[in-house]
């Protein structure tokens, strides 16, 4: 009897002494590392769930090529709808459920406003695919890592790209009344003013599923605006440009990144309409060049069914960024190794992004900068001023 | 007095509660009381949304099933009491507890005001004026950046009472269920007074009911002020769970789930509304590895329900166990 509870007292002993040295974080194995994916994948903003794909296919090429460290990525994914009451139960599901290692998600970002106190909680590092706003890491959050153009980044860029034409003095702004909107418009009118010392010379609003914006053509054209900045969602866009065709505006209408240049010249359906459209382009090189055209069949290697677009590729950046983090965090890896390592990013660049991504332990919006593009001949054209074209 | 006269009680007729009955009542008790032992943060979470949207349901089946009446104002009442308490708690300091007095007395007000015009208008005009309120609240929140910080969302602080903080799944839970238990007991018995018959017996017959010398127009305020309330304070709980409410939250389809925890639970149904929140809350969780079947399962139970179901998920549950029956409820 003494023997036995000696045995057991040792075996104890031995286990809570060995514990530290065979610990494991949560979602690692010998053999795997576990990632929580999540994004839009039905619902009304399930286009925006084509970048899940994109990412996932970037992890499975690296289990092809032996992992990481020896280990390969185990993919969990949760589909949130775009909804942050969804969003919530499906972070929930991967940290506390499927007791994931990091998450790589979140395309919308109410969803992951919603999301950050959770993950907050939880320590558990979470790299955003491609949601925008700049609330999302301002103000930072030690385990959020955020390489994405930011709303502020973006407005910024349009602004900038409307002023280095000379003689830039009215830009009119059209944007949607809703929430997402109004993150789009705020932070272009701010720069605006505080920049440049302007005013919008007309800030309208056109809502969504409207049919008709001969009123915003009108008023533009009565203004005599230099550019257009359009923060509205494709459908609206379309129809934006299809009116100032018909009534002969010939003003360049700037718009963010959620929009294809192609998808709307489909939308149109009229190539004339889409000349004057600059949209902000967060990729380094056209979609159809050589250097992205490897992305897109590495994405149909995996999903042969899926169609690339544009918005496939938008969290491909950020996957090689982990994937990066993971490699230099070493074989005893640890959810602290790996932030550290990402907070060691300097630079990177993945080929993908129209800029390289930068953390620092104090600044965790990765990509500063980026590109316009517009259509030259149908062929898509990247500039970073109005000279470029 | 008469030999009749002094036979008759002198209130409403109580039975007495059996044993049996109250046996049944502690297990019902008891089993409330263990969720959170046997579940994890996610699962607790889902339950916590269940309880929200039981009350949720509870409140519009006041103004849709007890009154009869086609109104949405539902998802503006759910914004206003979720947006009244996030305030009151981030702007003015409250803790969660003062925080729903505020709420409580906004919700009703609002509530009442959306009842006049339910005072002229009937069918589908009501349904469109109440709609409007729902997007009309869902501009201001938008645009009311000063206090509910606009598209960003309002970040809400954990409940606490008495120095204790609910900040997990499981202690926001048993808040709760606390707070959903007094509201749906207090439905309970006014729907069951004097109040209570005359929305039933506006949404039967209003013209008979003017008769009866039962005002319809104080029964359509008070039954559209008391489901404000209702749903107001489970607006309040659901800021509480989400921790941050957004503008995106009390959007048109929060207002479709809102009618179909009410359509496929049962109409005029308090044991309804319970049963389609468990239902249309845990569905998309059951369906989460099945991209797609969310809105095929939602439309087969729609339609399923109203071909099949005419009283809903309850009517089915009634005629198994008729002893569940409810006096009011729809047919």
């Amino acid at each position: 009897m003494f023997k036995t509870k000696y045995l057991a007292c040792m075996l104890g002993l031995g286990a809570m002494l060995a514990g530290p040295a065979f610990a494991q974080a949560p979602g690692v194995t010998d053999d795997s590392i576990k990632i929580g994916i999540f994004g839009p994948m039905t619902g009304s903003a399930a286009l925006f769930g084509k970048a899940v794909f994109g990412v996932e296919a970037v992890y499975k090429d690296v289990n092809d090529h032996g992992g990481i460290n020896g280990r390969k990525i185990d993919i969990v994914r949760e589909d949130t709808g775009c909804d942050p009451t969804r969003g919530t139960a499906a972070v929930k599901k991967l940290i506390s459920q499927s007791q994931v290692f990091a998450i790589n998600g979140g395309l919308c970002s109410g969803v992951v406003m919603a999301v950050k106190e959770e993950v907050a909680k939880a320590g558990v590092p979470f790299v955003i695919i491609g949601a925008a706003s700049s609330a999302i890491s301002d103000p930072m959050m030690p385990n959020l890592f955020h390489p994405v153009a930011t709303t502020s980044n973006v407005a910024k860029t349009m602004i900038d790209f409307a002023m280095t034409r000379e003689g830039t003095k009215k830009i009119a702004v059209v944007s949607h009344s809703d929430d997402w909107g109004k993150s789009n418009r705020d932070p272009a009118v701010d720069h605006l003013k505080e920049a440049y010392g302007l005013d919008p010379v007309l800030d309208l609003t056109m809502e969504r599923g409207s049919s008709d914006a001969t009123p915003q053509i009108l008023k533009i054209r009565n203004a005599d605006a230099d550019f257009v900045v359009l923060m509205m969602y494709p459908a609206e866009v379309a129809i934006f440009l299809r009116d100032a065709y018909k009534y002969g505006l010939k003003v360049p209408v700037l718009a963010p990144q959620s929009i294809s240049l192609k998808d709307t010249r489909e939308r149109v359906g009229n190539d004339a309409a889409v000349e004057n459209l600059y949209v902000f382009y967060p990729y380094a090189h056209p979609t159809d060049s050589p250097e992205m055209e490897k992305w897109g069949k590495l994405i149909n290697k995996y999903y042969p069914d899926e169609r690339v677009e544009s918005f496939s590729y938008l969290g491909m950046s950020g996957a090689l960024a982990v994937v990066e983090a993971l490699k230099a965090a070493g074989p005893d890896l640890t959810r602290q190794k790996f932030m550290d390592a990402l907070n060691d990013l300097r630079d990177f660049d993945s080929g993908i992004s129209s800029a390289p991504i930068t953390f620092t332990p104090e600044d965790h919006a990765g990509i500063k900068g980026g590109a316009m593009a517009t259509l030259d001949d149908g062929k898509v054209t990247v500039m970073k001023k109005w000279q470029d074209k | 007095m008469s030999d009749l006269q002094a036979t008759l009680p002198a209130g409403p007729v109580r039975r007495p509660a059996s044993a049996k009955r109250w046996l049944v009542r502690l297990a019902i008790a008891v089993l409330l009381l263990l969720p959170p032992v046997f579940s994890n943060d996610y699962v607790q979470y889902v339950v916590n949304l269940i309880v929200v949207y039981a009350l949720v349901a509870v409140g519009f089946n006041v103004v849709l099933g007890y009154l009869g009446q086609l109104a949405f104002a539902n998802a503006a009442f759910f914004g206003i009491g979720a947006y009244t308490c996030g305030i009151s708690m981030v702007h003015l300091g409250l803790p969660f507890w003062a925080a729903l007095v505020p709420t409580g007395i906004v919700s009703l007000a609002a509530g009442a005001l959306v009842g006049l015009p339910a005072l002229r208008l009937k069918g589908y005009y009501l349904a469109i004026v109440t709609l409007v309120l729902g997007e009309l609240m869902r501009w201001s929140y938008i645009h009311g950046d000063v206090l509910t910080a606009g598209s960003s969302g309002l970040g809400i602080p954990p409940a606490t009472a008495a120095g204790f903080t609910f900040g997990t799944e499981d202690e926001k839970y048993y808040l709760f269920l606390l707070v959903a238990a007094v509201m749906i007991w207090a439905t309970n018995n006014i729907i069951r007074s004097r109040i209570g018959r005359s929305w039933v017996a506006i949404r039967e017959n209003e013209l008979a009911t003017a008769a009866l010398g039962m005002s319809p127009a104080v029964g359509k305020v008070t039954a559209f002020a008391w489901s404000g309330f209702v749903v107001g304070i489970a607006g309040a709980l659901f800021a509480i769970l989400i921790g941050r409410i957004a503008p995106e939250s009390f959007n048109l389809h929060q207002l479709l789930l809102h009618f179909a925890i009410v359509m496929i639970g049962g109409l005029g149904s308090i044991l309804g509304s319970i049963l389609g929140a468990i239902v249309l809350t845990a569905a998309p969780e059951v369906l989460r590895n099945f991209p797609g079947m969310e809105e095929i399962v939602f439309s087969l139970l729609l339609i399923g329900v109203l071909l099949f179901m005419p009283r809903g998920l309850q009517g089915v549950l009634v005629g198994w166990f008729p002893r569940l029956r409810e006096r009011l409820y729809r047919e």
